[in-house]
């Protein structure tokens, strides 16, 4: 009788699990969410840092299907740009420091953040002119697929591991 | 019919803990807004936002001395080319992206700073005469960013400081004293970094699997990773011993160019078809013909 009680608590131990599994955050900027796991797919729309999404199909190295918070925007994003561990948009209050940092949730913003950097750029004098022009630096996806496919480089599908 | 109860208690129970769960992020920020202490769990990495700010301190302090070749036909083709490069690594996302600028000086020399910003001197871009030597050149760059040496440069002992603290503090106000507190560590962190960049260099195991990782990814893009031999060996007959740059931070090229082909000895050679090899050799051309 104790076997049985064990084995349906590791049951519902396991189903537990795989609930908090499907959930994942946003671990860069912005990210295109695409209509197929490709780099070179059609981006449907734009997912920011933080937002939590729901992961539909994990099959595909290198990508993940999800649904945006939303609840519409639907599609495949790349692993790269997700993580398993839940952030929070909270670097607004000085008071939060001390939650939120456990193993399960990353605080935005803890740390070096904006504020670090206009003190130090203040400190230094340092001027970030260059910095912010070349973070604006950005490839489009028709410049990126026509480099690809002109130059004959292969299906980066997959390229990542 | 006892089993079936303890099944109905454990089952109220996880609904119990799913609420919980539920109730999640918004109250742990509440709760800590009020001054309650949820956890204080020691980071023990830097995260991808904070890698950004590192790297823009570093890419700042190493502009604030050198001048950019400001050539917007010769930029663009380098970031496309370096977008491309990332998406074979195994690190096609960084929190504000792959980004690449041209250094205006004759010194063999380029820089990857935290989180993906690529400084490349002229003087280096002339050891390529191709794109696929052009690109052997930026997969380097990119490897580094990819196995996170410029991060791995920070003193241990000061990364074991800047952890205990990011994980406890998260400050907003410019000019307090917990902003003082971290930006000094932050300080300290971007001088070891730019050091290393600039004067030590990576240890020489650093560099020879930033070239090994660079093999790869030049293979999976289909371009030819011999071009990273013929790009070391041109490099080699134009570095000036004791010199600046590479040549004070990076091995000899001819060892690197050696590593290189014990590598690619026995490896299947990569091939590319007349048009697409045109191609390449066109834009290359177009676009750093006179760099």
């Amino acid at each position: 009788m104790k076997t049985r009680f064990l084995l349906a608590a590791v049951l519902l131990f396991a189903a537990g699990a795989v609930f908090a599994a499907d959930q994942m955050s946003v671990t860069v900027k912005q990210t295109p969410v695409r209509d197929k796991p490709s780099f070179l797919g059609k981006q449907l729309g734009f997912l920011a840092y933080a937002d939590q999404v729901t992961v539909l199909d994990q099959s595909t190295k290198g990508w993940v299907k999800v649904v945006g918070p939303d609840g519409k925007l639907q599609g495949w994003v790349a692993a790269s740009a997700l993580q398993t561990k839940k952030i929070v948009l909270a670097a607004g209050s000085e008071n939060v420091e001390q939650g939120a940092s456990s193993g399960e949730v990353a605080l935005a913003g803890k740390g070096f953040n904006e504020t670090v950097e206009k003190q130090y750029k203040q400190d230094g004098k340092l001027d970030y002119t260059w910095v912010d022009r070349m973070g604006k630096l950005d490839v489009s996806p028709e410049q990126l697929s026509g480099f690809i496919s002109q130059g004959g480089l292969s299906s980066p599908d997959g390229g990542a591991q | 019919m006892k089993t079936i109860a303890r099944l109905l208690v454990i089952l109220v129970l996880f609904g119990a803990l799913a609420a919980c769960a539920s109730v999640g992020l918004g109250d742990l920020v509440a709760l800590g807004q009020a001054g309650q202490q949820v956890s204080t769990a020691e980071q023990t990495e830097f995260t991808p936002e904070q890698e950004y700010y590192i790297g823009r301190a570093v890419a700042a302090n190493l502009l604030s001395t050198r001048k950019v070749w400001n050539d917007p036909k010769a930029t663009t083709y380098l970031n496309v080319l370096e977008r491309a490069l990332t998406l074979y690594s195994d690190r096609p996302d960084t929190f504000g992206g792959y980004h690449l600028l041209i250094l205006d000086t004759d010194e063999i020399n380029a820089f990857a700073a935290p989180g993906g910003l690529i400084l490349v001197s002229r003087g280096l871009l002339r050891c390529a005469t191709t794109e696929d030597m052009a690109a052997a050149i930026l997969a380097h760059e990119t490897s580094h960013v990819v196995l996170k040496h410029g991060l791995n440069a920070i003193a241990a002992s000061r990364k074991t400081a800047a952890y205990k603290n990011l994980a406890l503090t998260a400050v907003s106000v410019f000019g307090s004293p917990e902003a003082r507190q971290l930006t000094d560590i932050f300080k300290d962190s971007i001088s070891d970094i730019t050091n290393t960049l600039v004067n030590s260099g990576y240890a020489r195991d650093l560099e020879l699997q930033a070239d090994q990782m660079a093999l790869v990814i030049m293979r999976r893009a289909g371009y030819d990773p011999r071009a990273f031999d013929e790009m070391l060996k041109l490099m080699a007959t134009r570095i000036t011993t004791g010199g600046p740059g590479f040549a004070k931070t990076h091995p000899d090229p001819k060892d690197r160019a050696a590593a290189v082909e014990k590598t690619l000895d026995g490896q299947p050679t990569v091939t590319t078809a007349a048009a697409a090899a045109n191609a390449r050799q066109s834009r290359y051309q177009a676009a750093l013909g006179n760099i």
